[in-house]
């Protein structure tokens, strides 16, 4: 029996699959003026033995094209100061079975929960991985509603109530 | 039933086990990759505090034009409107080409004054990097022309007689999200004064501060004693006095809007250190504004 359970950990712990300079891009569309940013410090980590996935955003790393934009993000909408990362921790649907040994692109539901500006949600999302011999592709888009995270706007500054995020990343074993 | 416990067991160990997983997931995320440099930002919304300057400075390529208004002296009563039918007026434009490194000039009404300054940030504060900087230390020098006519024409008068220069050491510490603190030791230079038993040197040692009350608004205040208070210059046979200064910060998109009251008319270093005339406490009050707009040159 503990044997059987060494081994399956062991085994796990094989299959987890990382990057450490995973994207995450930013879009907000509003009448007066579109933001974007990006950042290049996305951490994403995969186990393919659990299905897992676990996205770690560093909010600083936001960069944008004006400063003052990104200190507002930082202080004003994001508060990185209480709230310095955004988080995802999940696994991929089992409806959306994947075949790790297999390359090929894969349509996949993501669930699980996200914790940004420290509310957190359940959501699931659509995710394409693409599989090639030991790396794993990952682009992931949605959409974020302020509101839902307790995310302040006002009418002074011209942001979109909805946020477009796409989250790309090349994972490859541990 | 020995076995069903067991089974039982087993089964609540791997539900309690594939809920941990996800949390311990985010751990080794943790441990892969730890938390980078952070360098603290907005310690304060400005270049000024509310006379004096803050360690801040534009960002590179960035450009702040601004705008000081100090309107008269409340005392003077109805009359004048408590003070708003007289201004008294800096302009300034600041510009950053280098990341630091910031290059102003300004012409004050007060004395006719035009004045120039080099402002660099030297440290900045940060955590979670190699070692932690506890604070953003810049470094202000600056110099100041008096545009008066000379009050003695028929004296043989110098250029150099003109100038006074400010050099600064502004170290401040963004305590938290809400609370910034910074002092600001400051040497004035006056290159003349009038009289043998006035020392050209005069050391200050500014202390001062935001709290913000709400995300688009802080409550700010400085103060600069005088170190050597005995042999300052006089202004008008009197010694002057401390300067002080209480006011708020309201931010609005690429504004800052800065009101304040205080007892210093001049918007310019020597001005407001040395030469306000009129106690804070017995009502020697001026209120007024900075403006700054921020344009970006790139």
């Amino acid at each position: 029996m503990m044997f059987v359970l060494l081994s399956v950990t062991f085994q796990a712990e094989a299959q987890k699959l990382i990057t450490r300079t995973a994207t995450a891009n930013f879009y907000s569309k509003a009448k007066l003026e579109d933001i974007s940013a990006a950042n290049k410090q996305v951490t994403m980590l995969i186990n393919t033995a659990t299905q897992a996935v676990a996205v770690k955003v560093p909010i600083r790393s936001f960069e944008f094209e004006k400063a003052l934009m990104e200190e507002h993000f930082n202080e004003n909408y994001l508060e990185s100061e209480k709230f310095p990362e955004a988080t995802f921790s999940g696994k991929i649907s089992e409806s959306t079975p994947v075949d790790w040994k297999k390359d090929g692109t894969y349509e996949v539901n993501v669930e699980g929960k996200l914790t940004l500006h420290g509310v957190s949600k359940s959501i699931t999302e659509k995710a394409t991985l693409t599989i090639k011999g030991e790396t794993i592709s990952v682009s992931c888009k949605f959409q974020v509603k302020l509101a839902d995270y307790g995310i302040k706007n006002d009418k002074l500054e011209n942001i979109a109530e909805q946020i477009d995020i796409q989250i790309k990343g090349e994972l490859k074993p541990l | 039933m020995r076995t069903h416990l067991l089974l039982i067991a087993l089964g609540l160990g791997l539900l309690a086990s594939a809920q941990e997983e996800e949390d311990d997931l985010l751990k080794s995320l943790d441990s892969i990759s730890p938390p980078s440099k952070e360098i603290a930002f907005a310690t304060f919304k400005g270049t000024r505090l509310i006379n004096g300057h803050t360690i801040q400075v534009p960002a590179k390529g960035e450009m702040a034009f601004l705008i000081s208004h100090r309107f008269g002296n409340i005392r003077d009563g109805a009359y004048n409107f408590f003070g708003l039918d007289q201004a008294s007026v800096r302009l300034g434009l600041e510009y950053s080409t280098i990341d630091r490194l910031c290059v102003g000039i300004g012409r004050s009404v007060y004395q006719k004054s035009v004045d120039g300054f080099l402002k660099y940030q030297v440290l900045q504060q940060s955590k979670g990097g190699k070692w932690t900087m506890p604070v953003s230390v810049t470094l202000l020098s600056g110099i100041a022309v008096n545009g008066l006519k000379w009050a003695e024409p028929n004296r043989e008068n110098y250029f150099t007689s003109r100038l006074t220069y400010t050099h600064q050491i502004l170290v401040a510490r963004k305590l938290n999200a809400d609370l910034s603190l910074q002092l600001m030791p400051t040497l004035i230079h006056y290159n003349l004064v009038a009289k043998v038993a006035e020392s050209n040197d005069v050391y200050a040692l500014g202390i001062g501060g935001r709290y913000k009350l709400t995300r688009r608004l802080s409550l700010n205040a400085e103060v600069y004693p005088v170190l050597n208070r005995a042999e300052m210059p006089a202004i008008n046979g009197l010694k002057p006095a401390t300067c002080v200064a209480v006011g708020v910060d309201i931010e609005t998109g690429g504004h800052v809007f800065q009101l304040h009251v205080t007892n210093a008319q001049a918007m310019i270093e020597k001005g407001f250190i040395t030469e306000s005339t009129g106690s804070f406490f017995t009502g020697n009050l001026y209120f007024g504004f900075n403006v700054s707009r921020t344009f970006n040159l790139h």
